[in-house]
């Protein structure tokens, strides 16, 4: 472990924390996502009652990564940074 | 049989060579030529000494001892020395009480050992909080704020002392009176006490053998002196910070907790709104009386929040930090500035008790070491108020969930460090988060704790996939709930 010293010199001269997403991307991506999310949600509730469809599965597993990452986004867009 | 031996023989030699400074007599390898204190009086006392040493021997000479005696000891928070004419300071340890004198040891370790014969000034800067009382210890609102400050005339140190002298200054010239026990004007050279303006002269005394010795005893020889404030006096009684750090948001969010305290005399009878507006509005109003507070907040600083228990608190005013351009960019940030008025002023001995945060990109304080894959985070220990002690500060640093192989690295020693787990929203396993305990501050103790940490891809993935394994519980739940039949058969 390094001494205190060392470590204030190693930090004088790193590069500033970069995110890999830039955050202010981040409201138009929780929008973007949201909305799908959304309505990919409603197209979910419109398809037919069949014992085992796997459209079905699919739209939901599509449509939860989407709100996923869409809720992350608009977490931090209203400011409650995750 | 053999382990018995062999502790017998380590308790031998451990009695034999007494190696703790604090449990064997100091070497007399230095001699204080000439020692001058000079105390600059405030809402802390700021004591910078200056001690002309020579070198006595060739053994023994590569540490200079300090002592305190306990009064002194009680108050100072803070010491740090340097040689003069030298760049950079020099090491100063706490060594603790000293058994047979019970003085405070502190060991001023040298540049290199000072020859026998050869001479050095060491500059010694130490601040002292809660060093001065008030005298009266009650007073309206509309009265002058008079303090008394007293110290050892005579310096505790374990070197003999052949010229000493003590000078306190005092923030106005009006010194209503200062004091000098009859034992330590005899040991003066001349004039044992000068006033000149602001400043209280003791000394020069004459030669001294070592004073940090069982037999001495200093109280006979406190000085004292009874002078005007025009100056708040702020303590923060307890502050709470919490870092909370952000990946996905790049953010750092600072909150503190404070709870300050007016140390002016305790206020006598009511308070008056009425006299209060009427002095606000003639602008004459008693140095007792703090109405507002000013805090330095860091250059990127944004969504400032200030609220105390009863709700949010409106009477505030940020001023978030310029656009620097050009010459201003190349000398630093510049800090933004947040004007905080307390619900109500606060007179001698009232406590106020508020929260204050704000967000910061974390591009601000957060580095990332691409040799070794980790991001290092830089948070200030305190947010400096100009001459206000803090009596008991707790630091709390959340790192981001998952964050492994983490390093902390405190400014000072703290006095306590704790690990926990600090779980919030989205979270799953909780985010590990430090705290450190540290009591008697300075607005000298504002350095940065570092903290290096590393932070998997996955643990990255852990907030949305946490998102998404909720909604998919909901999706069966809606499955689930189509093909159950639930209408109300004949």
């Amino acid at each position: 472990m390094e001494s205190y010293s060392q470590i204030q010199e190693l930090y004088a001269r790193l590069p500033p924390f970069a995110p890999i997403i830039p955050t202010s991307l981040l409201p138009y991506i929780a929008l973007f996502l949201c909305s799908a999310a959304f309505l990919l949600g409603f197209y979910f509730t419109t398809l037919p009652r069949t014992l085992f469809s796997i459209r079905e599965v699919f739209v939901a597993l599509v449509a939860s990564v989407l709100a996923g990452f869409g809720v992350v986004a608009l977490f931090n867009y209203f400011g409650v940074y995750v | 049989m053999r382990t018995q031996l062999h502790l017998l023989l380590l308790a031998a030699v451990a009695a034999a060579v007494d190696l703790w400074p604090t449990h064997q007599r100091i070497a007399p390898s230095f001699v204080n030529t000439d020692v001058v204190r000079t105390v600059e009086l405030s809402s802390q006392a700021y004591v910078k000494a200056s001690y002309s040493i020579e070198s006595q021997s060739d053994v023994d000479n590569d540490v200079f001892y300090l002592t305190l005696s306990e009064e002194e000891e009680n108050v100072t928070g803070w010491i740090e020395a340097k040689a003069k004419g030298a760049t950079g300071g020099l090491e100063v340890k706490r060594l603790g009480q000293h058994a047979e004198s019970l003085a405070y040891l502190y060991a001023i370790k040298l540049a290199k050992p000072l020859p026998k014969g050869e001479s050095l000034t060491l500059l010694v800067d130490s601040v002292q909080s809660h060093a001065t009382y008030p005298k009266p210890a009650f007073a309206t609102q509309h009265d002058s704020h008079f303090r008394v400050y007293e110290a050892d005339g005579i310096v505790l140190s374990p070197y003999e002392t052949t010229s000493q002298r003590l000078r306190v200054k005092a923030p106005t010239p009006n010194v209503r009176s200062y004091h000098i026990p009859s034992a330590l004007e005899a040991l003066a050279k001349d004039e044992p006490a000068v006033k000149s303006g602001a400043t209280v002269t003791f000394g020069p005394f004459k030669s001294q053998p070592p004073t940090a010795t069982k037999d001495f005893d200093h109280k006979p020889y406190r000085v004292s002196i009874d002078f005007e404030m025009n100056i708040p006096a702020l303590t923060v009684v307890s502050l709470k910070r919490t870092a909370e750090v952000s990946h996905w948001g790049a953010n750092l969010n600072i909150q503190d907790e404070y709870v300050v305290r007016n140390d002016a005399p305790e206020l006598k009878g009511q308070f008056s709104r009425l006299d209060f507006q009427m002095s606000q509005h003639a602008r004459r109003m008693s140095p007792v009386i703090i109405p507002a507070l000013s805090l330095q907040l860091p250059s990127g600083a944004h969504s400032v929040y200030y609220f105390d228990i009863v709700g949010n608190v409106s009477t505030s005013a940020f001023r978030p930090a310029p656009k620097a351009a050009g010459r201003a960019a190349r000398l630093g940030p510049q800090n933004a500035q947040l004007d905080l008025k307390p619900r109500y002023p606060l007179m001698g001995g009232w406590n106020y008790t508020f929260t204050v945060g704000w967000d910061a990109p974390l591009g601000d304080s957060g580095r990332w070491d691409e040799v070794n894959g980790r991001w290092i985070l830089a948070v200030p220990f305190l947010t400096p108020l100009p001459a206000t002690p803090i009596d008991q500060a707790d630091v709390r640093i959340i790192l981001p969930e998952g964050a492994t192989d983490i390093t902390v690295h405190p400014p000072f020693d703290v006095a306590l460090m704790e690990r926990s787990t600090h779980i919030t929203y989205l979270d799953t396993i909780g985010r590990p988060a430090f705290d450190f305990h540290a009591q008697k501050l300075t607005e000298k103790h504002d350095g940065f704790i570092y903290i290096t940490y590393k932070v998997p891809t996955a643990a990255h993935l852990q907030k949305p996939l946490a998102v998404t394994v909720a909604s998919l519980i909901i999706f069966s739940v809606m499955w689930t709930l189509k093909r159950v039949d639930m209408t109300i058969k004949k």
